[in-house]
């Protein structure tokens, strides 16, 4: 170093003093005898330029480098000594301020579900290669591992084929705690914004609980791996105890609210399979349950797209690590690779047969299918959706457009989105032949599997327990809000077109045309999110026997007005929408022990309730 | 360089006028006369010039940015070939340098066989808890849930009044303070490692999970170690949480009970926890009569101070024990240097004062236990008992004269001046004034504190609250005065120079010895945490383990003095000139020291188990068998052990092959017999004769 350092300081000298002499030159303006000069001068001249030809390449990188370093600390710096409110950049204040003003103190305890992908997983036990990661997280955090070592971290992260569980000699259990999902990744918020604002009314770690489970397990995987279902229910009693025998206020998200519906019936089921909670179980321990764009029909872009290649989620990776899956990290078969990956996750296999078959098998009158009835029964379903949602959309977009048009769109995408998806369909079907020429007949077993497996215990609790379930219903004193959220327009177009770039050229049309006209939530359309609350459970109904009251409330989605506020604190979108700032005040709210009609009942800005009139279902 | 002559010249036109041009003149005539090679070399210059305009600005900050350019790119040049290297290169240069190592304890009993069995409990001790900000004041904005102890300790450096201002509990009540909220981390987080690269139970899960633990069968007791154990269960339902989660993993792991692994403090902790968890339900966990059988295999305490430790005693008394904060080793600046303004070790006091939990360290037993004025259980202790064996005979009979000649008197556990430390107890003339600040007494409390010292003070000492500015200058004077300080007078003596914590703690604490256990009143929480005055739960199947490091000398007194300046610090200080002066003597830097684990001394960690508890006795009516498992103390052996895998110190015990691997076996099924019962290096047993209590 100190080498360098000297032979910085000789050529820093050196300039200057070619300053003081060229003021001279100037005065006497003689520029004679260059050439003599220059050959007399060799030999010094040698010496002079020699340091200055170094500072051409190496050394002009340095300076670069060091003139933008010190440039960014500088400006971090100021950053920090940003004051933190500055004038003009006023950031409205949350509502845990604004509610805890106005006297909300945190009463009932607060229960979080996650949904698919959000919730972190981390490594307990694994092969040779993922030396150095134990108890580090594979799934959430900075993802690096992805870049450093992808084989490994797809071997690591996808299930046995056969049992949907481990691969031998592989652990990678859920992070357990708050920290499992208040951000997904540095910086993208999940839970967090919840969290700090539930805070601010006086919650804490002992009042409220993150029930992390392992999101690519099937659900009663989860209880028999990780007994994570007796542990919300051991979770969820302590807390009923410990503050005062307040029942407890249950807020899942996306996927969540599916497990969570899980949950409920596995805890009043006798103990071999279920929680043997007893039948009154939930009325005791539950206020209300809070989903936040619950999946409750499936997700019809996922039914195109979860079984047959790249799931939604999977196209969630790709919005975290864009570049990833399209650049040939895997070597050739990247898409293979996910694809194999992501078909070991039973739950994205499960998130549809379970609105198929806990909802829609239900709205059938002959649930019990053999399963390639099953598929075919899905996709007409499906292509129903698709056309009311269509019709919904133009309805929206339009208003215009007399009902004449309405019916004749509705008529004509009908059919045309059946047909579509009945491709969808037998292309899915192409898919399990392709798959099984891939890589093994494994996989077709797989897919299979859980799916039989999945139908088969979900139809179990909905058919052969079906008086246990009216009793859950029944006796359940406590109301129901459900919250999501409506985008005003397609915007779900962007997701499929980015899905587009898959494999499948033939399955776009379906895509792009099912989930163009939902109104949604960019995952979840709103159908899917709002029918249960909006007919299927509203009222004395079949499903509802008891009249559980049921609240519909959404939420526009307003995009951030300026770059920063973030991801907006009106956003509607999917995950975004945990931290919108009506639904925070909202579940604040009802955990200080505000009602659903207090909260001001429905609110709704879609056509739920016309698109939820149209579904002839016997009630 | 002429630019700036000229200038000159020009500003000083007047007067000077003759002088600088006569200056220019003779430079230009010296230029002349130098002749044409000169002229030539400047229109080389001149030339040069063109070429270089661009190099003309290399100053002062290019160079620096220069520098700074070359500094980073060699940065990340090192840090893209770190993460370029393979993970195990590491083990591979260690590995060539010391030879193959030892299997870790976790491989090496899965090859064995062993699998996870009883589901796991880990009870961290005091200091090791991360805790985490859930509501602060202005100052910690952005700081929500982010950890203000443990971690990297930033704060420390970024606000440290705010970050003091935060830790601090109400001195009145010991609980939050209006307006904040700290509390502990939880899960498996919250103490496996203290700061970045400094585990505490890290080592042991990691190896735990070699044989098939995981999350679902560990569980980490993190509790808010700055409350009293009580309080932990009132403000945050902690000691109800600890029992769902145990009934929680018997019940999902197919009805095996529980081991329990407390360290440190955690140790009594957990005892408090089996009394409460037993004892009816509103001041208890009405768990019944047999829980603790019904869900406890094992507790295997480790490094658990069960007879409190005397380093506390002066932590409380002047804030100067090595450990009370390890913060202190982990940033030995920031406590010594000023960074709070002048006062820190009054901050950091004022701070620790308000922690009840420091006070469930206090000695207990009193003289029974710590020894009087002239006897001790320790007494004829060679504190370089290793170094004979080394050194041979001449070694061990110096050694042998020195304890006869100076028995070192470990029952005066605070002495002012190493003379009297020495001397017997009929020579030392002690202002008899012990009456007079009993707590019984405290009438006569005011006549000695005399005038108020705070008056005198200025006003920046008061902001710092310790309570010794209302002690006087003749309170001050009483203290040194009284010379020579018991465990139990020592108590006396907090008393008086630390009444409010003192009161906070009496209610909360207890540091007696029972008569008669079934008196009514030790039905009360205060008495959970003393071994000396519970009786253990009825469950004749449990096992209780006390582990603990041997061969580190260990603080056990300590001689003091008046502090000269004592107008704004603290009155008395460790007397750090005083030694023992011949080499090996138990004497150094004013601290007495004993075997121990550099901060639990034997007889406090291997106490209970090798006596009161030992077969059926009056503490331990159901016979639970006890066992003592020692662990000699070996440092590590080059720099790339780390911490060492043999260590017996306090912390770094954690991460010893041999305790690792004891606890596995006993997590895996196997009984204190199958281990291979006790395993003694220390004189715990002799020392425990010693010691007469009716059993």
């Amino acid at each position: 170093m100190s080498s360098v350092l000297r032979f910085r300081k000789l050529c820093f000298l050196e300039p200057t003093k070619y300053s003081a002499y060229d003021e001279k030159t100037k005065d006497q303006k003689n520029y004679e005898n260059v050439n003599t000069a220059l050959l007399e001068n060799k030999p010094k001249q040698k010496h002079q330029k020699k340091p200055p030809k170094e500072w051409r390449c190496i050394d002009s990188c340095c300076w670069m480098v060091g003139y933008l370093c010190t440039t960014w600390w500088l400006l971090l710096f100021l950053y920090h000594c940003l004051p933190a409110n500055l004038p003009g950049l006023q950031v409205p204040e949350p509502p845990g301020t604004r509610l805890s003003r106005q006297g909300l103190t945190a009463l009932h305890p607060v229960v979080m579900v996650p949904g698919i992908v959000t919730g972190g997983l981390e490594l307990w036990e694994g092969r040779a290669c993922s030396e150095g990661l134990f108890r580090q997280r594979l799934w959430g955090g900075s993802f690096t591992e992805i870049f450093k070592r992808p084989m490994c971290w797809l071997e690591h992260l996808s299930l046995d084929n056969e049992t949907g569980l481990d691969p031998p000699g592989i652990r990678v259990r859920a992070v357990p705690g708050l920290v499992a999902a208040d951000y997904f990744a540095p910086g993208y918020f999940v839970w967090a914004i919840l969290i700090e604002n539930l805070a601010r009314i006086g919650y804490e770690g002992k009042n409220m609980y993150m029930a992390a489970y392992d999101w690519r397990l099937s659900f009663q995987n989860t209880e028999v791996r990780d007994q994570a279902l007796s542990r919300l229910k051991s979770k969820i009693e302590l807390m009923y105890v410990t503050n005062g025998y307040t029942k407890v206020v249950v807020v899942p998200h996306s996927m969540g609210v599916i497990y969570f519906l899980h949950f409920m019936k596995w805890v009043e089921a006798p103990p071999p399979m279920g929680g043997g909670g007893g039948p009154g179980w939930c009325a005791k321990h539950i206020k209300s349950i809070m989903n936040i764009g619950p999946a409750f029909l499936g997700v019809p872009k996922a039914v195109g797209n979860v079984l047959s290649a790249e799931c939604k989620d999977v196209a969630f990776i790709r919005a975290m690590a864009p570049g990833l899956l399209d650049s040939e990290i895997f070597g050739l078969q990247a898409l293979e690779h996910v694809m194999r990956v992501s078909r070991t996750w039973d739950s994205i296999i499960s998130l549809l047969p379970k609105g198929g078959d806990t909802i829609w098998g239900d709205l059938d009158w002959s649930p019990k299918k053999i399963i390639r009835g099953f598929q075919v029964q899905e996709s007409t379903k499906y292509g129903r959706i698709v056309s009311f949602g269509k019709a919904a959309s133009e309805l929206h977009s339009s208003e215009i457009s007399g009902l004449g048009s309405q019916v004749y769109l509705h008529n004509a995408t009908s059919p045309q989105s059946l047909a579509s998806c009945g491709k969808v369909w037998t292309e899915y079907d192409e898919m399990m032949r392709r798959a099984e020429a891939h890589f093994s007949h494994g996989i077709a077993d797989n897919l299979d599997d859980p799916i039989y497996n999945h139908y088969k215990y979900w139809s179990n609790p909905l058919e052969t327990k079906h008086g246990d379930l009216q009793s859950i219903w029944s006796r359940i004193p406590t109301e129901r809000s459900y919250v999501y959220k409506v985008s005003s327009s397609g915007r779900c177009k962007n997701i499929p077109l980015q899905i587009d770039s898959s494999a499948d050229g033939s399955r776009n049309g379906c895509l792009k045309g099912g989930v163009y006209f939902v109104d949604g939530d960019e995952s979840v359309p709103v159908l899917s999110a709002g029918f249960m609350c909006a007919k299927g459970w509203r009222g004395k109904t079949r499903f509802n026997p008891s009249g559980i009251a049921t609240y519909v409330r959404e939420y526009k989605h307003k995009a951030p007005a300026n770059l920063l506020e973030g991801r907006g604190l009106q956003s509607g979108a999917h995950v975004d929408i945990m931290g919108n700032i009506a639904l925070i005040e909202d579940v604040l709210r009802v955990a200080a022990g505000a009602s659903g009609v207090e909260l001001g009942g429905d609110r709704i800005y879609s056509d739920i309730m016309k698109m939820s009139e149209k579904i002839n279902v016997r009630l | 360089m002429v630019m700036l002559r000229r200038r000159r010249g020009s500003d000083g036109k007047k007067p000077e006028n003759s002088q600088p041009q006569s200056d220019d003149n003779k430079e230009k005539r010296s230029d002349e006369s130098e002749g044409k090679s000169d002229s030539n070399f400047e229109n080389l210059n001149l030339r040069l010039k063109s070429a270089k305009k661009s190099r003309k600005k290399w100053s002062c900050v290019d160079s620096c940015c220069w520098f700074i350019g070359c500094i980073c790119s060699m940065w990340w040049f090192l840090l893209f070939l770190y993460n370029a290297m393979p993970a195990s290169l590491p083990q591979y240069v260690t590995e060539a340098i010391t030879g193959p190592l030892p299997d870790p304890p976790g491989v090496k009993l899965a090859k064995e066989g062993l699998k996870a069995k009883h589901p796991v409990v880990f009870v961290p001790g005091i200091v090791t808890g991360g805790l985490e900000l859930w509501e602060g004041h202005s100052c910690a904005e952005g700081l929500f849930r982010k950890r203000l102890w443990g971690g990297t300790f930033g704060e420390v450096y970024k606000r440290p009044l705010c970050w003091v201002e935060h830790m601090s509990l109400n001195n009145e009540t010991g609980l939050d303070p209006p307006g904040i909220k700290i509390r502990p981390v939880s899960g498996l987080v919250a103490a496996d490692y203290f700061a970045p690269g400094y585990f505490v139970w890290a080592v042991l899960i990691a190896n735990l999970a070699r044989i098939g633990y995981e999350d679902k069968n560990m569980f980490m007791a993190a509790y808010d170690w700055r409350l009293s154990f009580q309080n932990t269960e009132v403000r945050d339902q902690t000691l109800s949480r600890i029992k769902s989660n145990i009934e929680l993993m018997v019940a999902t792991s197919g009805g095996k009970r529980v081991v329990v692994v407390p360290h440190s403090m955690g140790a009594l902790y957990f005892l408090h926890f089996m009394k409460w968890v037993e004892a009816p339900a509103p001041m208890g966990g009405g768990g019944g009569p047999n829980w603790c059988a019904e869900h406890i295999k094992a507790v295997m305490n480790i490094g658990g101070p069960f007879l409190g430790l005397p380093k506390v005693l002066t932590a409380l008394f002047s804030a100067e024990a090595r450990d009370i904060a390890i913060a202190r080793a982990i940033a030995p600046g920031i406590l010594d240097k000023d960074v709070f303004g002048f006062q820190t070790l009054q901050h950091v006091m004022r701070m620790t004062r308000t922690w009840d939990s420091a006070m469930s360290l206090l000695p207990r037993g009193g003289e029974t236990i710590w020894g009087g004025l002239d006897w001790s259980p320790e007494e004829g202790h060679e504190c370089n008992s290793k170094k004979k064996n080394g050194n041979g005979q001449t070694t061990h009979n110096r050694t042998l004269d020195l304890a006869n000649f100076s028995r070192v008197k470990y029952g005066r556990i605070l002495s002012f001046g190493k003379d009297v430390a020495q001397l017997h107890s009929s020579e030392i003339e002690r202002v008899e004034f012990r009456v007079t600040f009993r707590p019984t007494s405290l009438i006569y409390l005011g006549a000695i504190k005399g005038s108020n010292l705070a008056s005198i003070a200025n006003t920046t000492c008061r902001d710092v609250w310790t309570e010794y500015h209302d002690m006087g200058i003749g309170g001050i004077k009483a203290v040194a005065d009284y010379k020579v300080y018991t465990a139990s007078s020592m108590l006396d003596l907090l008393h008086f120079v630390a009444p409010k914590m003192m009161k906070r703690g009496g209610a909360q604490f207890s540091y007696g010895l029972a008569d008669d256990l079934s008196d009514k009143k030790y039905d009360h929480y205060k008495y959970w945490s003393n071994p000396l005055e519970t009786k253990l739960p009825n469950a004749p199947d449990m096992e209780i383990f006390s582990m603990y490091g041997v061969g580190i000398p260990t603080e056990r007194a300590y001689i003091y003095k008046l502090s000269p300046g004592a107008e704004c610090f603290i009155p008395f200080q460790i007397d750090a000139s005083a030694e023992g002066g011949v080499e090996g003597h138990c004497l150094k830097g004013g601290v007495y020291s004993v075997d121990g684990d550099e901060t639990v001394p034997v007889l406090s960690a291997g106490f209970t188990s090798a006596k009161i508890w030992r077969g059926k006795t009056r503490f331990n009516p159901s016979g639970i068998r006890n066992f003592i498992r020692e662990y000699n103390h070996a440092g590590p052996t080059t720099l790339l052990e780390g911490r060492g895998t043999q260590s017996g110190a306090h912390v770094d015990i954690l991460g010893n092959f041999a305790l690792i691997e004891d606890i596995i076996r006993v997590a895996a099924g196997a009984t204190g017999e199958d281990i291979g019962g006790d395993q003694v290096h220390s004189d715990i047993f002799k020392w425990s004769e010693r010691i007469k209590l009716r059993l």
